[in-house]
């Protein structure tokens, strides 16, 4: 009977007041979503990590070599006890080109789809061809190539990537994830810009390298095992231990194999220079003899030129001796000629005279012949006639005998005459025929000479040319062998030279052979991995904020429950008296306020649960989802979780109901009938000073006296509204922190926009878009101070006056510049934080050879990324023994480069010596991106503070305005404005918001640098200022909420009923 | 004749959820500028929502009210807060003074909303608590509460001061000199005063008397010779 009415009276007072039952269930449903979502966030963060390297198979240990690993390696390896699996893998930095950039990129083996690292296909498809790939679906604003496009790959350096890959060119056709690269970071490379952007991967048959880069172990059992939980590592460690043990027996092999291959090809080389050096030596003799044979060949050359030189001569001389002759002769000759002619002439012209008679002798002979013919034809012709007479014809015949026989012998005559004419004529004509012939035969004869002595000459000259030319020839061999010698001798000192060369870089070989270090194996467990490590850090930030926020709420939690069950308790007093005086028990009576308020909390609890659970790991995985690559978050139900923080928070809101409960019970029955006897009115401290007191106006001692009058009121408001302050004080100042890191780190502190990886110090830098520089030599080391390490950079500047102008080393609070002394250390604040450290400490560092030694500490500077221990390079020099060797020029470029960083860079990479490239903007923008995930947590915060001071404020005000109900009719009635009662009570809460807000950012900074503190890395130290910016957000948001409520409520406030409120109770 | 205060066919009908509550159900009344006028009635019977309308607590559902010319019912918020500050003084049945404040603060808060206040320390001593005008209202007995309701009443400087049972949680003698002092106020300063009271003993000391029964005027009566109240006895 009494549970059911109790439970309508239950339910009716919650529909009735269902503000009050709302708040104090979303004040518990906000401080369990928050420490329930912060709790479970990082779980949920790691377990879904966890699950993705079991479902894709994330290898437990890494296997790196400096020598490589071998396919007998691998064998060994997988044999070992514990390990399950066990593949190796290849992988390699590369410059792709795409688009208008070159970027490094880190090709891998595609892996077995059912073995070690598995992939997992967000787009596309796997590789089927051997040029095809598949690439990182990474962040955003990483480096994405669309699926079909084509890479091109290139070596970035000297050696032609042909030589390791069979393809150079790849089509992506799909895009994956892979749980071995979770965290955006891939690392550094020395080609490019240094940067690694994104991974590929290739089928394994493009690989041509003949040892493995890595070879990727799982361990037995080790699956089932939460990586991120305890008992991971203990299971994982004696594979590992196992592994070094094997490690050591593999180096030595493969040192003796390495050792064994060289020694090989120097033997092979130097039996190649044993040949080469025989075979330049016969090629040297065979030439000398050449030479010699020539020489020889000149010289009797030389001798037969002589020789024909004399016989020329010879030859020339008798022949001018000859022609002299002859033209003697010839002179001699023509003398006898003139004589004779001159004597033939004189004959001549004798005969010719002679011939003259003879010819008219002959003449006449010849007349008398024809007359004699003429009459013998006469007669022959008298004769002829027949009638001729006969005497006449004997006379005639007489006639004609005689006259035939003169005729005859005239003709005889005449005959031998003209003979003898003709005789005479004959040899007058031979004799001067004779002569002609004489003169023909010496004009010839001169001729002749005359041609012969041409001809000598001529064959004199033609002689001497050829001889000249002979000479010359012989001049031009002389110089032709003489040349040839020198060439010779060129030739042979170059030979020389080579051989000994070459003989010289057999013997370094020799010696490197003999300095070849042992390959060292690498045994790295998952804590060795960055994107594990990494991941995980970000899981620790959200937990160690989950500590600290939770205990803000739960104070306010209690402070909200404790005044609303109490004001319930009053309200309802009349209530209580009537059920005492009914007869129920104290015990019945508080349980029905028990009852409310767990309901209440219970609903918080269910709520703040389902939203703890899903909203928060949700939103917070999200927010890293930014730059770390995962599968969709898994969120997991923890039970003792959700069943612990419910306990806490029912019992919180169920003490408080009692609590309020009692001290009303405490009261008599009949005193609980009658109204609460109101709470008397007291002179407060204040008025004791007249000084102030008097001042104020009546309003002001109002209100002044209402504050301190309702005290819990008070602590309550001011109490909830710091919170709030704090809260978004501390969610803006997180904010500012990590920007700072950047800001300051990259602005002030570290002042060079680039570093540049260099061989040697003898580079040059010269290039008009860099406006100075600075030579450092830069190493990881170790510092160890009080038996506690931490990895530092060990940094030596050339010049420890100039190197200020690049990195500014100064103390955090004065902002003093602080020096490198000659004798001294200079230390990153974070080391002189962590371990203790004070000037003139001594600390041990250790450089990147292992080699200790001591060092005083005489300067702390300012600095927050990473830990730096700066030494002039004397002192480095005295301490570890060694010169330096300077690796890196950091320097600063001209503003308008800043666009085009990347041809800077390539530019650079191209000169000798220099071997990477980084660009400090590039740093600077991984933070901005780490620092653009915060900003959802920061919005969470501040959202949640506002529902803080929201719901605190608005029962704050319900309370206040429930409690004096009376007193705001009265008002009414008196017949103050709707806007002056409002003022009227809201001045005190405005006063009282305002001292709040006050204390709130006292208190924000506190919280900011306890949250920054526990959040901090050992690598990262986060500046611990505020800016103005976050005070002036956290007032302005402060009394934003603060209005809110306020306007939420005037409403209220304006619709008191004066007649109802100022019922009598009769 | 229209007097200083008239209801005409006044009604009031309270709503709660699906009930209806006929409080007034036409009242008609009028009352003379300075008459100290007597309403009584049985518990229940609308005095005091009469009581609420005219003091512009409340509004009538439907009919006039009509004070000093001017008809109230049609006040708008804002119009019934200004009526209620300059015109209207208040005395509760349970004093309704705020806690926080001394008796001399108390009437300060209403005087500084008052356009022509009296002065306070000469309102206080003309209701005898000049001597506890520095104490705080739980520091006071029920009679010096209610002397100084009447007092922050009185220095509003009211054209009608109210009264809903004024005496109701007083003893009898000092529920008398409360009476006493309320007339005299009336008499003296020319305040028109209205008393609520279910004790119809004293109906006689008032100039018109008001019967008020089931939510309407029963009868309205003018007393020609008022008592005095020191000579009614009860």
């Amino acid at each position: 009977m009494m549970r059911t009415a109790l439970l309508k009276d239950i339910t009716r007072d919650i529909r009735k007041s269902l503000g009050r039952f709302l708040s104090i269930t979303l004040i518990i449903a906000l401080g369990v979503a928050f420490f329930t979502g912060l709790t479970i966030a990082p779980d949920d963060m790691l377990m879904t990590a966890d699950k993705y390297y079991d479902d894709y198979n994330l290898m437990d240990i890494r296997v790196v070599s400096t020598m490589g690993l071998t396919e007998d390696d691998l064998k060994e390896i997988k044999e070992i006890e514990g390990v399950e699996d066990a593949e190796g893998g290849y992988s390699l930095d590369v410059l792709a080109r795409y688009d208008d950039s070159e970027v490094v990129l880190k090709v891998h083996n595609l892996p077995k789809s059912d073995g070690i690292n598995r992939v997992r296909l967000i787009e596309g498809r796997l590789p089927e061809k051997p040029n095809e790939c598949v690439i990182e679906k990474g962040m955003k604003v990483g480096f994405t190539v669309p699926i079909g496009s084509t890479l091109k790959l290139y070596s970035g350096t000297d050696e032609d990537l042909s030589e390791k890959l069979e393809n150079t060119e790849y089509t992506v056709v799909g895009m994956v994830q892979t749980p071995y690269y979770v965290s955006f970071e891939k690392g550094t490379s020395n080609i490019g810009d240094g940067q690694i952007r994104a991974y590929i991967m290739v089928p394994e048959g493009n690989f041509k390298l003949d040892v493995y880069t890595d070879i990727y172990v799982t361990v037995e059992g080790a699956k089932e095992i939460y990586s991120y939980g305890d008992s991971y590592f203990p299971v994982i460690d004696k594979v590992t231990a196992r592994l070094e043990d094997l490690a050591k027996e593999r180096e030595e092999i493969r040192y003796r194999e390495i050792v064994d291959e060289a020694t090989e090809e120097l033997n092979k080389a130097k039996e190649q220079y044993y040949e080469e050096k025989a075979k330049a030596e016969k090629e040297l003799a065979d030439a000398l003899k050449k030479i010699e044979d020539g020489k020889e060949e000149i010289s009797k050359g030389e001798k037969e030129l002589a020789k024909r030189e004399r016989e020329f001569q010879k030859t020339i001389k008798e022949g001018k001796e000859k022609i002299a002759k002859a033209e003697e002769e010839l002179i001699s000759g023509e003398k006898q000629y003139e004589e004779a002619l001159k004597a033939f002439e004189e004959n001549k012209s004798q005969a010719i005279e002679k011939f003259k008679q003879a010819e008219e002798e002959i003449l006449k002979g010849e007349n008398a012949i024809k007359e004699m013919e003429s009459k013998v034809a006469e007669i022959n012709l008298a004769l002829a006639n027949p009638q001729l007479p006969e005497e006449q014809k004997a006379t005639l015949n007489i006639q004609l005998e005689t006259l035939t026989a003169t005729l005859n012998s005239t003709r005889e005559s005449v005959e031998a005459g003209r003979k003898e004419l003709e005789a005479q004529k004959l040899q007058l004509a031979s004799a001067e025929e004779e002569l002609v012939k004489t003169k023909e035969y010496l004009e010839s004869s001169k001729k002749r000479l005359e041609e012969e002595k041409e001809k000598l000459l001529e064959g004199e000259k033609t002689g001497l040319k050829e001889l000249n030319k002979a000479r010359e020839e012989l001049e031009k061999s002389k110089e032709d062998l003489a040349k040839g010698e020198e060439e010779y001798l060129e030739a042979k000192e170059k030979a020389e030279k080579e051989l000994k060369d070459a003989w010289e870089e057999i013997e370094k070989a020799e010696r490197d052979i003999q300095n070849i270090e042992k390959g060292k194996w690498y045994v790295l467990d998952r804590n060795s991995h960055y994107s594990f490590v990494d991941y995980k850090g970000a899981a620790d930030n959200i937990e160690a904020l989950s500590k600290v926020f939770p205990v803000f709420f739960v104070l306010v939690a209690a402070l909200v429950c404790l005044t609303t069950m109490t004001r319930m308790v009053d309200e309802q007093r009349i209530n209580i008296g009537t059920l005492k005086a009914l007869g129920y028990s104290k015990s019945a009576i508080a349980y029905k306020y028990i009852l409310y308020s767990l309901f209440a909390s219970l609903l918080g609890c269910i709520l703040g649960i389902a939203v703890g659970f899903t909203v928060f790991p949700t939103v917070v995985f999200n927010a890293y989802g930014i730059i770390y690559m995962l599968p969709p978050v898994n969120l997991h139900f923890d039970t003792f979780l959700a069943f612990a923080t419910s306990l806490v928070a029912v019992m919180l809101t169920t003490a408080t109901s009692y609590l309020a409960c009692s001290n009303e019970l405490k009261e008599t029955t009949a005193a609980l009938m009658r109204p609460k006897a109101p709470k008397p009115g007291k002179r407060i401290l204040l008025e004791k000073i007249p000084f102030i007191w008097n001042r104020l106006n009546f309003s002001g001692k109002v209100t002044v006296r209402n504050i301190f009058r309702y005290k819990r009121r008070f602590f309550m408001t001011v109490i909830g509204v710091a919170g709030c302050t704090a809260l978004v004080l501390a969610a803006f100042g997180i904010r500012d922190s990590i920007r700072d890191v950047v800001d300051i780190q990259f602005g002030e502190l570290l002042t060079y926009d680039v570093t540049i990886g260099l061989d040697s110090e003898n580079v040059d830098l010269d290039d008009s878009r860099i406006l100075g520089y600075e030579l450092i030599s830069s190493e990881p080391g170790s510092l160890n101070y009080d038996s506690i390490s931490r990895d530092v950079y060990i940094v030596v500047p050339k010049d420890i006056k100039n190197i200020s102008q690049y990195i500014r080393l100064r103390d955090e609070k004065t902002k003093e510049p602080v020096y490198i002394q000659e004798k001294g250390a200079v230390i990153s604040r974070q080391l002189s934080k962590d371990l203790n450290i004070e000037i003139g400490d001594e600390v041990v560092v250790k450089n990147s050879d292992d080699k200790e030694g001591t060092v005083v500490v005489t300067g702390i500077t300012e600095n927050y990324l990473f830990n730096y221990v700066y030494l002039s390079p004397d002192y480095y020099k005295e301490v570890f023994n060694k010169d330096i060797e300077y690796n890196q020029a950091i320097g600063k470029i001209k503003e308008d480069v800043k666009k085009h960083e990347d041809e800077l860079s390539k530019d650079l990479l191209k000169k000798d010596g220099v071997i990477s490239i980084n660009f400090n903007t590039k740093i600077k923008d991984n933070f901005g991106d780490t620092i653009h995930s915060l900003n959802y947590v920061v919005m969470v915060m501040i959202v949640s503070a506002g529902a803080l001071a929201f719901v605190v404020l608005y029962n704050l005000t319900n309370v206040n305005i429930s409690e004096r109900i009376r007193e705001i009719a009265t008002i009414k009635v008196l017949g103050f404005y709707d806007n002056e009662v409002a003022v009227y009570i809201y001045r005190e809460n405005t006063i009282l918001t305002i001292v709040g807000t006050v204390i709130g950012l006292v208190l924000g900074i506190f919280l900011h640098r306890y949250i920054m503190t526990t959040v901090e890395m050992d690598k990262i130290m986060f500046g611990m200022e505020i800016k103005l910016k976050s005070y002036i957000m956290a007032i302005v948001l402060t009394l934003g909420f603060a209005l809110f409520v306020n306007f939420a409520m005037y409403y209220k406030l304006k619709n008191v009923k004066m007649v109802e409120s100022l019922k009598s109770i009769d | 004749m229209s007097g200083y205060i008239e209801f005409v066919d006044v009604k009031k009908t309270y709503k709660m959820g699906e009930v209806e509550i006929n409080a007034l159900n036409g009242v008609n009344f009028s009352i003379e500028k300075g008459e100290f006028v007597i309403i009584a009635g049985p518990s229940g019977a609308g005095k005091s929502t009469i009581l609420n309308i005219l003091g512009g607590m409340d509004r009538p559902t439907s009919g006039k009210v009509i004070v000093d010319n001017k008809d109230i019912s049609q006040f708008s918020n804002k119009e019934l807060i200004t009526y209620r500050r300059y015109d209207i003084g208040f005395v509760f049945q349970f004093y309704n003074l705020v806690q926080n404040l001394t008796a001399r603060e108390n009437l300060e808060l209403a005087t500084q909303i008052s356009k022509n206040p009296l002065d306070i320390d000469k309102v206080l001593e003309d209701v005898g608590l000049s001597h506890r005008k520095n104490n705080f209202p739980a520091q006071l007995s029920g009679g010096e509460q209610q002397r100084v309701a009447i007092a922050r009443a009185l220095a509003k400087n009211p054209k009608l001061l109210l009264c809903d049972e004024p005496t109701g949680a007083l003893d009898y003698n000092t529920g008398k000199s409360i009476l006493k002092l309320l007339h005299d106020t009336c008499k003296q300063k020319g305040v028109t005063v209205v008393v609520i009271t279910h004790n119809l003993a004293i109906a006689p000391m008032g100039d018109r008397i008001i019967r008020v029964k089931n939510g309407i005027i029963e009868s309205q009566t003018v007393n020609e010779n008022p008592v005095p109240i020191e000579r009614i006895e009860w």
